[in-house]
């Protein structure tokens, strides 16, 4: 008989908060709206998960400027980083629950659509602010499994069913290489903590082989979760056969969340042994500029061409990391909350243009569109615009900072590689703007129904949010910079 | 001593059983190589103290996790091998080089530095009093997330695997159970007995995979 | 301390050896004809000849079952521990337990009304 005293965790509901709210609504849909009708199913549904959404952000709007705490015996790290990653993810997945508004597919999973959108969003939060490697893997797999199963929701689609299996697998030796990461991290400093693995290395107390080797695989599993190539694969496939809302939703959420760990693992735990990561983070964003656009410029679907434009984002991202100063962190932060934005609206309206024809969007089927839907034209050249990085949108702000920042960081050739890309990217973002505006070519007629106006609205709102961001940028890079020096004192 | 032969034992078996699971054609062998592979890890985990987790391994891989597998292999049926059929030769060459890479990367990181004397355990660690103790105190919300994470993999299996309830209910099923078919058997048999060919190799028309 | 484990050796090599003295008596007492041909090549030569082996497809729900007890096997061996640890805990064990069990339940409420427990 064991006599040893257990001394139990101080539990803080307050840095859990918004799992805490997430997760309850979303137990709540999956044992009560289940048994409501099929026609009250999608309504109670998006109600709720749109109530939980806005609720689980009061946590991180109220704790903004706290300083930043760990909690849960230092498995967790509550700063306005994370904080600010959670919501961005809770934005993410309120729009995401708008533009599944009215999705015919749906129709009879709305309970089960919604409830693993609330427990991707809930494991992405616990995610954002985690500071161990259990942690985080057990956050990973949790939203990781919700995705893949929201991308197949609509099962008796095979093009969702190819996507998910190709994401399931992909996905999954990404996290198995994260997990072996881990383990290999654990094995060399005898910690799963960010701070005190960072502690043990500064000791010496590390085995330097073993360390190299764990950070590496570590590395490689993020560059999964981040669609960064040469670890893309899945993405074109997952992205173009997943119901659109939750493309829209995995593109803006995961990339910010991936983004977010990678920054912070990194930094917090290797920040002193930058030397070992700084240059295989650099060759992944080379890598990802290369190929995501190079692989955009030959696509004619429009969901693939925005997956591979995805790519090409990742190369920025990664710009932002292997830079790690504080001006790479607020420079990563702006440029997530924009590509978000602009992410969400593009997909928003290829929604609604999927809609309106009943099968996959062309880049051909947007010509002409501006002269039966003006402002929806409008907002799609904005975003396009704001992707491809041009003034005087958000994007070209966010790819100018990450530019700025990357010089000072020393990392110039990412600068010189990005500007590249951007001007490659051009390419294929202005061949919309150009269908859009298209007069010669006969328009293919499509049967013309109701405009869906919540989704039209959701549109418009983040055209110009993106166009205002865009012009005034202060108060994004304000709150980025108390985002970033929460977690870089520098 | 004892410790030394059961080790290389147990990692001898884990390798043959390792490259059973790759080498073997039929996807049942390679199952049940991966069975002998667990049970071989689970002794080294045995050997490291960690009594707990070697029991759960046993149990929950080499238990429920290869049933399933189990049954997914005879879901497929005949045609479980067919991706592996096929595969360009540089598929093949560029795998082995980048396994290699890995294998010599491992090899150059670990012999670059001397390992220290690891570290000391009471004879309780891994036990699952232990083990307990740590859902308590620093694991505890790795603990709750985990059974969260379990929920949703319910909830998943259920989406992925159940038919939706409607409207598509009264449908048949796109791979049918082999029901009896009493005519059959019996003009089965009878051929059978005229014939002296094996019957099991008759065709039939509602059973060709597709 | 390993050696507390030399008696799950000797467990599995019995467990072992009785299905491997019933395969190799099979062949060393057998006293059928060494020449195997037609019918006399599956296992049971005499009476109505096994036709039935197709390699047919198993119907989802055996997946679906399987899958279904992974996941509550997972939560049986995590509950394993914490209940050696219930009475030095007390109410934090407690609370503990009943959050995990409760979301069990959930899992269990929504596999059970969507039919998935049911044999189809």
């Amino acid at each position: 008989m064991i006599t040893l005293t257990v001394t139990t965790v101080p539990v803080s509901w307050s840095a859990i908060a918004p799992e805490i709210v997430l997760l309850s609504c979303a137990c709540v849909l999956l044992t009560c709206a289940i048994f409501l009708p099929a026609r009250l199913a999608h309504p109670v549904g998006a109600a709720v998960a749109a109530g939980a959404f806005a609720a689980a952000m009061v946590a991180p709007i109220a704790q903004w400027h706290d300083a930043p705490r760990t909690a849960f015996d230092d498995t967790l790290r509550i700063d306005a980083f994370g904080n600010g990653a959670r919501l961005l993810i809770f934005a993410a997945g309120l729009l995401a629950v708008v533009v599944a508004w009215g999705m015919p597919h749906l129709f009879d999973r709305a309970v089960e659509y919604h409830a693993l959108l609330l427990a991707a969003a809930a494991g992405m939060s616990l995610l954002a602010v985690s500071n161990s490697l259990v942690i985080a893997f057990i956050a990973l797999e949790l939203f990781s499994i919700a995705l893949y199963v929201l991308v197949a929701i609509d099962v008796d689609a095979l093009p969702g069913l190819e996507g998910a299996l190709k994401y399931l697998i992909v996905g999954s030796v990404g996290a198995a290489f994260l997990l072996y990461g881990s383990a290999l991290v654990y094995g060399a400093t005898g910690q799963f903590e960010f701070d005190l693995i960072a502690q043990s290395i500064r000791h010496g107390d590390a085995h330097g082989g073993v360390l190299l080797l764990g950070v590496a695989m570590i590395i490689v599993g993020l560059g999964f979760k981040a669609n960064s190539a040469p670890f893309h694969m899945w993405t074109p496939d997952a992205y173009e056969g997943a119901p659109t809302p939750v493309t829209a939703f995995m593109s803006a959420a995961t990339k910010t969340v991936a983004l977010v760990l990678a920054f912070r693992v990194l930094v917090a735990a290797f920040g002193e042994d930058s030397a070992i990561w700084q240059d295989a983070v650099g060759a992944l964003a080379v890598a990802s500029f290369a190929v995501g656009n190079l692989a955009a410029l030959r696509q004619a679907n429009v969901k693939r061409m925005l997956a591979y434009s995805t790519i090409g984002h990742t190369g920025f991202l990664f710009t932002a990391v292997a830079v790690h100063t504080q001006a790479a962190a607020r420079a990563m932060f702006y440029y997530l909350a924009i590509y978000s934005l602009m992410n969400i609206g593009a997909f928003a309206l290829v929604a609604i243009r999927e809609r309106e024809l009943g099968r996959p969007v062309l880049i051909d089927d947007f010509r002409g569109y501006a002269y039966r839907r003006p402002l929806l034209a409008l907002s799609m050249v904005v975003f396009m615009l704001s992707l491809a990085g041009l003034p005087p949108m958000g994007g070209f702000i966010a790819k100018i900072t990450i530019w700025s920042s990357a010089v000072d960081g020393g990392q110039t050739y990412l600068a010189i590689v990005g500007v590249a890309a951007t001007l490659v990217g051009l390419g294929y973002y202005l061949k919309i703007p150009f269908a859009l505006v298209d007069r010669d070519v006969p328009i293919p007629e499509s049967p013309y129904r109701p405009a869906f106006a919540v989704t039209s609205a959701t549109v418009l709102a983040t055209a110009v949010a993106v166009m205002v961001l865009g012009i005034i940028p202060g108060p994004l890079l304000d709150l980025a910079q108390t985002a970033s020096a929460s977690l870089i004192g520098r | 001593m004892t410790y030394d032969i059961v080790f290389v034992a147990a990692s001898a078996l884990a390798i043959a059983s390792a490259l059973g699971v790759v080498l073997s054609v039929n996807p049942f062998y390679s199952a049940l190589s991966l069975i002998m592979h667990l049970v071989s890890l689970a002794t080294m985990y045995l050997l490291l103290q960690a009594d707990f987790l070697a029991a759960a391994q046993v149990i929950v891989y080499a238990g429920a996790v290869m049933i399933m597998f189990l049954f997914v292999i005879a879901y497929l049926g005949n045609r479980a091998d067919e991706p592996t059929r096929d595969i360009p030769l540089w598929q093949l060459g560029a795998a082995v080089v980048a396994g290699a890479a890995v294998v010599i990367e491992i090899v150059v990181a670990v012999a670059s530095q001397a390992f220290g004397p690891g570290k000391t355990v009471t004879d309780q660690f891994g036990n699952p009093s232990l083990v307990a103790n740590s859902f308590f105190s620093r694991y505890l919300l790795g603990f709750e997330a985990t059974s969260i994470l379990l929920l949703v993999a319910a909830v998943g299996a259920v989406v992925l695997g159940s038919k939706r309830p409607s409207p598509r209910v009264d449908q048949p099923d796109d791979f049918p159970a082999p029901r009896p078919q009493p005519e059959l058997e019996l003009q089965a048999a009878v051929m059978g007995a005229e014939t002296a060919f094996p019957v099991h190799h008759m065709p039939r028309k509602d059973e060709d995979g597709g | 301390m390993l050696g507390d484990w030399a008696a799950v050796l000797v467990f599995a090599v019995i467990a072992m050896a009785i299905p491997l003295s019933l395969l190799f008596a099979t062949f060393a007492l057998d006293t059928r004809s060494k020449r195997r041909a037609g019918d006399k090549r599956i296992p049971f030569e005499s009476g109505v000849s096994a036709n039935e082996f197709h390699a047919h497809r198993f119907t989802i729900s055996y997946y679906l079952t399987a899958m279904l007890f992974i996941v509550f096997d997972i939560e049986i061996v995590f509950l394993y521990p914490l209940a050696l640890r219930m009475h030095a805990l007390g109410m934090f064990g407690f609370a503990e337990m009943a959050v995990f069990i409760v979301l069990l339940a959930v899992a269990y409420v929504y596999v059970w009304r969507k039919g998935a427990l049911e044999w189809r």
